[in-house]
C-alpha cells in the first residue's frame, strides 16, 4: 500500500528530483537485459572463436629472456622501468585508490566538474601507460 | 503465479516496479551488468577448468592438456581468459560511467567504495590469473610482483603467503592458486552481492 505524500520519509532534494518519474514493470527492462546478455554473449564468443589464446613459453624450454607484464600491470611496469619500485609499485598505486575511494567527500568539496576532471585525468594517465608499456615498452 | 514469483527470492531482490527513465540504455549502459555476466562466466569455466588443472609443477602441463587434448578444453580456457579481460574492461568503464553521472554522491558513498575495491581486486585476480598459466611469462610477472612486495619491511612473509615459492620460469604455486580461486573470486563474488543489495536498498538505477 502507498504511503499518503505527507507521511512519506524526507529524502535528500537530489533523490527526489529524480524519484518522481512513471514507473514502468519490472519486465520491461529485464526484455532489454536478455537483449544485452544475449550480444555481450556474441561477442565473448565470437572473440573466443577468432582470437586464440596462446600457452607461454613452456618452463622446461630453454629459458628467454622475458619482462613482459600482463596488460593490466602494464601502467604499473612501466613506471617500475623509470622509478623506484616503492614508488611505482606502491605510492603511485595506493595513492590512486585513494583518491578514487574519497571521491564522493572531495566531489562535495570542489564542485562535480573537478570531480570529473580528476577523475578523468587519473584515468587517462593510468590507460595512457598501459597502451605506452603495451605498444612501445 | 504472478504473486508467487513476487514472494520468490528472485521477485525480493529487484523491485516490481521501476523508474521508466532507468529503461534509456545510457542510464547504465548495462555495464554492471556485462561486469556480473562476465563473473558468472569465469566461475562456470573455472570450474570447469578446476577438473583438470594442476597448480605448481604441473600447471604448464595440465593447461597443454587442456588446451589440446580435451575436447573443447581450448575453447572453454579461451573464454575463460576473454571473459577475464572483458570484465576488467567492463569494471573500469561502469566505474567511469558512475563517476559521468555521479552516482557516487550521498546516500551511495559506501557503494562506490565497494565498486572501487571491487575494481581493484578484479585486476589482482586477472594478474594472479596470468600467474596460473605456469609457463616462463608467469614465472618473469611472479618475480617482478615478489620483488615489490620484498621491496616493504616485512615484506618477504607477505610475499610468501601471497606467491609461495614460484620459480622464475613457472609463477603457478598452490598459494597463488587459493588465492585466484577461492579468497579473490570468492571476496569478489559476496562484494558483488554486497553491492547489489546497495543498489537496490538505494532505490535502484537512476536515469541520467
Amino acid at each position: 500500500m502507498d504511503l499518503k505524500e505527507s507521511d512519506r520519509p524526507q529524502v535528500p532534494a537530489e533523490v527526489e528530483q529524480s524519484g518522481r518519474q512513471e514507473k514502468v514493470p519490472l519486465i520491461e527492462l529485464q526484455v532489454r537485459e536478455y537483449i544485452g546478455i544475449f550480444l555481450w554473449l556474441g561477442l565473448l564468443f565470437a572473440l573466443t572463436a577468432s582470437v586464440k589464446v596462446p600457452l607461454d613459453s613452456s618452463p622446461k624450454a630453454e629459458a628467454v629472456s622475458i619482462s613482459k607484464a600482463p596488460w593490466v600491470f602494464g601502467a604499473i611496469q612501466w613506471l617500475l622501468q623509470q622509478w623506484p619500485a616503492w614508488l611505482s609499485g606502491w605510492v603511485l598505486p595506493l595513492l590512486s585508490m585513494a583518491v578514487l575511494l574519497i571521491l564522493p567527500w572531495w566531489g562535495r568539496k570542489v564542485g562535480k566538474t573537478w570531480a570529473w576532471i580528476i577523475f578523468l585525468i587519473l584515468s587517462l594517465v593510468w590507460v595512457g601507460l598501459t597502451f605506452l608499456y603495451m605498444f612501445m615498452g | 503465479m504472478g504473486k508467487q514469483g513476487d514472494n520468490s527470492f528472485t521477485g525480493h531482490i529487484r523491485p516490481r516496479q521501476i523508474r521508466a527513465g532507468a529503461l534509456r540504455l545510457r542510464a547504465t549502459f548495462c555495464l554492471g551488468g556485462f561486469s556480473f555476466l562476465a563473473f558468472i562466466v569465469l566461475t562456470i569455466t573455472g570450474v570447469l577448468l578446476l577438473f583438470y588443472y594442476q597448480p605448481g609443477d604441473r600447471a604448464f602441463a595440465s593447461l597443454s592438456e587442456i588446451n589440446s587434448v580435451l575436447p573443447y578444453g581450448g575453447f572453454v580456457r579461451s573464454l575463460h581468459f576473454w571473459a577475464g579481460q572483458m570484465m576488467v574492461i567492463s569494471v573500469f568503464l561502469h566505474m567511469v560511467r558512475v563517476v559521468w553521472s555521479r552516482a557516487y554522491r550521498p546516500l551511495r558513498e559506501l557503494n562506490w567504495i565497494t565498486g572501487v575495491v571491487l575494481f581493484g581486486l578484479t585486476v589482482i585476480l586477472d594478474y594472479s590469473g596470468y600467474l596460473l598459466r605456469g609457463g616462463q611469462e608467469s614465472g618473469a610477472a611472479a618475480t617482478v610482483g615478489q620483488a615489490l612486495f620484498t621491496s616493504l619491511p616485512g615484506g618477504q612473509a607477505l610475499a610468501t603467503v601471497f606467491f609461495g615459492q614460484p620459480s622464475p620460469l613457472n609463477g603457478s604455486t598452490l598459494n597463488m592458486f587459493v588465492w585466484h580461486v577461492f579468497i579473490l573470486a570468492g571476496a569478489v563474488g559476496f562484494l558483488q552481492m554486497f553491492h547489489f543489495w546497495r543498489i537496490r536498498r538505494g532505490g535502484g538505477v537512476r536515469p541520467l
